[in-house]
């Protein structure tokens, strides 16, 4: 079966919500293998933050979060990342970096899922919105 | 990549190197810009502006990881003429810019979010700088450049936008020509021949503005003092190359240049407010701005109604009037700054204002109260003093005064025998006073029977001696005669009673 309508026949169930959060996250880890990203893991926890993602291409380290809504109404699901996770997010990636000696460089990506309309937001989290002016130069 | 570029800070009149430092380490990251190097909050928003123009030249940036180093780092940088040298670099360490042309440039400009580069003050000091720190190359804002190139060995290169400086450098565009900017009209000073009457005060403004010494102008208000003291920049010489170059790189530093004026030749004339701080009047603040002293360098500063400025601005005027420089010490260090000028002041005999002194309706304490706000230290460095009186009905029709021009001559022809001496009158140093101004014999005994009864200060004898040079020179006397010394004498008397 041709992967995008695999996709879409994921993202079509109708699932309890946190299923269906699950299915974004699977769908999120297959698009990123299409893209020729390695995934390193899936909910990986770095002190006490779940990261839903963790993706390698060459030697940058990318950190993925998945947002599910079932509409685009409300904002969606792209403002469902806040604030304070986002700053998380930053932060477990640079300690998540000391651990792979290959990391040279690191983003978080946000994939936002509203219904079954999928978009993927590189370097979504920036550092100088979401970083004090020392915490920015860890980066 | 660690790229370089240079730029320059101003401190004072004084523009320093500042060494430029970027680090990019990830093109495709998560989009973290930071400046240290003690940056202020003009600086820190470089960012904003050094994204959003670098987008607009084509250049995308943010989603990099990037690092920009100021040294040295104690100095503290201000302003928004850092955004051209940092992007620049920046640009440099994406590699859109060539490192080895970038390095042997210096480069000063804001940026616009749409790329175009804004003026910035300061930059005939950091022309010079430049020059000094061998970068005679320097990337400017175009309306800049015009101003830098007066800056001999400066080579300045006007850019209109971020885009056309990274095409300049890497030598896909050649440097536009500068042109010089439409001068705007210099302002027109109102003719002498405006002010009726006061032959009395019109001379004493005469021998100042020859001599540049120090004017007190006293008289009830509408009689003419401000008139008098407005028209003196007409008769007043034109800067020569270096006085020129000095006062158009303290207002250079100010951020008071009007666009396009080149080199100052008409000697400033500064006339700030009563309500003046000392800060305004000498210089200060957290960043240590030049005050109005410095400004008026090399001309004339007006001070009307004397008694009404603070009692602490006047007092800290005493020092530059005697020295010709002002060193203001702040937290963040210590500056000595030029402070040139002649002091003309204005002030009412009392604070009714009363237009005859029989008509005054001032208690006598309120007058003394008003007097003494111009001390006797600050009267002692005043050279001339001339009560203006309501001149006659019959005066104001038929007085027929002269020119700026007639008045303008005789102050050129005593300012030329001044110059063959070396110095304005003004400003003869008190060790050649006796050989460049010393009287003749009835002169000397004049002085010193003088001295003797008036109990006339060394300072004060000094000032005569300086004043009655300018008087000889006025009448195109070679020696300084017993009638110069008397005039002198008189003059001064005015001031002090």
């Amino acid at each position: 079966m041709h992967i995008a309508s695999r996709l879409r026949q994921l993202l079509s169930l109708r699932r309890s919500p946190a299923q269906a959060g699950r299915d974004g996250e699977r769908v999120a880890a297959l698009l990123y293998l299409c893209c020729g990203y390695r995934v390193l893991g899936r909910n990986v926890r770095v002190g006490g933050t779940q990261l839903d993602l963790v993706c390698r291409r060459g030697n940058q380290l990318v950190l993925v979060e998945v947002k599910r809504r079932r509409t685009s109404a409300r904002g969606g699901a792209r403002q469902a990342l806040g604030y304070d996770q986002a700053r998380r997010l930053l932060r477990a990636g640079v300690q998540l970096r000391g651990r792979y000696s290959w990391v040279t460089g690191m983003r978080v990506d946000l994939v936002a899922i509203d219904g079954w309309r999928v978009q993927i937001v590189r370097s979504a989290i920036d550092g100088d919105t979401h970083l004090s002016e020392s915490e920015r130069v860890m980066l | 990549m660690l790229t370089h570029a240079r730029a320059y800070a101003v401190v004072g009149l004084d523009a320093i190197p500042i060494e430029v430092e970027t680090y990019v380490s990830e093109r495709d990251g998560a989009g973290a810009f930071t400046i240290v190097g003690l940056p202020d909050k003009a600086l820190q928003e470089a960012r904003a502006r050094i994204r959003s123009a670098a987008a607009a030249a084509g250049l995308l940036i943010h989603k990099a990881v990037i690092l920009a180093n100021l040294a040295p780092a104690e100095v503290r940088k201000e302003g928004a003429g850092f955004d051209l040298p940092i992007a620049l670099a920046v640009m440099a360490g994406f590699g859109w810019v060539n490192q080895d042309t970038l390095g042997e440039v210096a480069a000063v400009g804001e940026l616009a979010f749409d790329g175009r580069l804004r003026p910035v003050p300061g930059i005939l000091s950091i022309a010079e700088a430049a020059v000094r720190d061998g970068r005679p190359t320097l990337l400017c804002p175009e309306q800049c450049a015009h101003e830098a190139s007066l800056v001999p060995g400066c080579r300045p290169i006007g850019c209109a936008t971020l885009r056309e400086a990274v095409r300049i450098l890497n030598g896909e565009d050649v440097p536009r020509p500068i042109v010089a900017r439409e001068p705007r009209p210099s302002e027109i000073v109102p003719d002498l021949i405006d002010v009726r009457g006061q032959p009395s005060a019109r001379r004493a403004l005469e021998i100042c503005a020859a001599g540049d010494h120090n004017l007190l102008m006293v008289g009830p208000p509408g009689v003419g003092k401000t008139m008098l003291a407005k028209r003196l920049a007409g008769i007043l010489p034109p800067l020569d190359d270096e006085q020129a170059l000095l006062a158009t790189r303290i207002h250079s530093a100010a951020g008071v240049l009007p666009d396009g004026s080149g080199l100052l030749r008409t000697p400033p004339f500064r006339a700030p407010h009563h309500s003046a701080t000392m800060a305004a009047l000498v210089g200060g603040g957290a960043k240590i701005r030049p005050g109005e002293v410095t400004l008026a360098t090399g001309g004339v500063l007006f001070l009307d109604e004397l008694p009404e400025f603070r009692r602490d601005a006047l007092e800290a005027l005493r020092v530059p009037l005697e020295d010709g420089s002002v060193r203001i010490s702040r937290a963040s260090g210590s500056l000595l700054l030029p402070a040139r000028f002649a002091l003309i002041a204005a002030m009412n005999p009392c604070p009714c204002g009363s237009p005859e002194p029989a008509a005054c309706t001032c208690s006598r304490e309120r007058v003394q109260a008003y007097q003494r706000k111009a001390s006797g230290p600050l009267l002692d460095r005043i050279d001339v003093g001339v009560h203006l009186a309501r001149p006659a009905p019959e005066v104001l029709r038929s007085d027929q005064p002269e020119t700026t021009l007639q008045v303008r001559e005789r102050v050129l022809a005593a300012r030329a025998l001044q110059a063959t001496r070396g110095f304005v009158n003004g400003r003869i140093p008190v060790g050649r006073l006796d050989e460049l101004a010393g009287p003749d014999e009835h002169g000397q005994q004049l002085l010193d029977q003088a001295a003797a009864r008036l109990l006339l200060s060394p300072r004060g004898v000094n000032r005569i001696q300086r004043v009655a040079r300018t008087i000889a020179d006025l009448a195109g006397e070679v020696e300084v005669g017993a009638d110069s010394i008397a005039e002198a004498i008189s003059l001064r008397l005015g001031a002090l009673s």
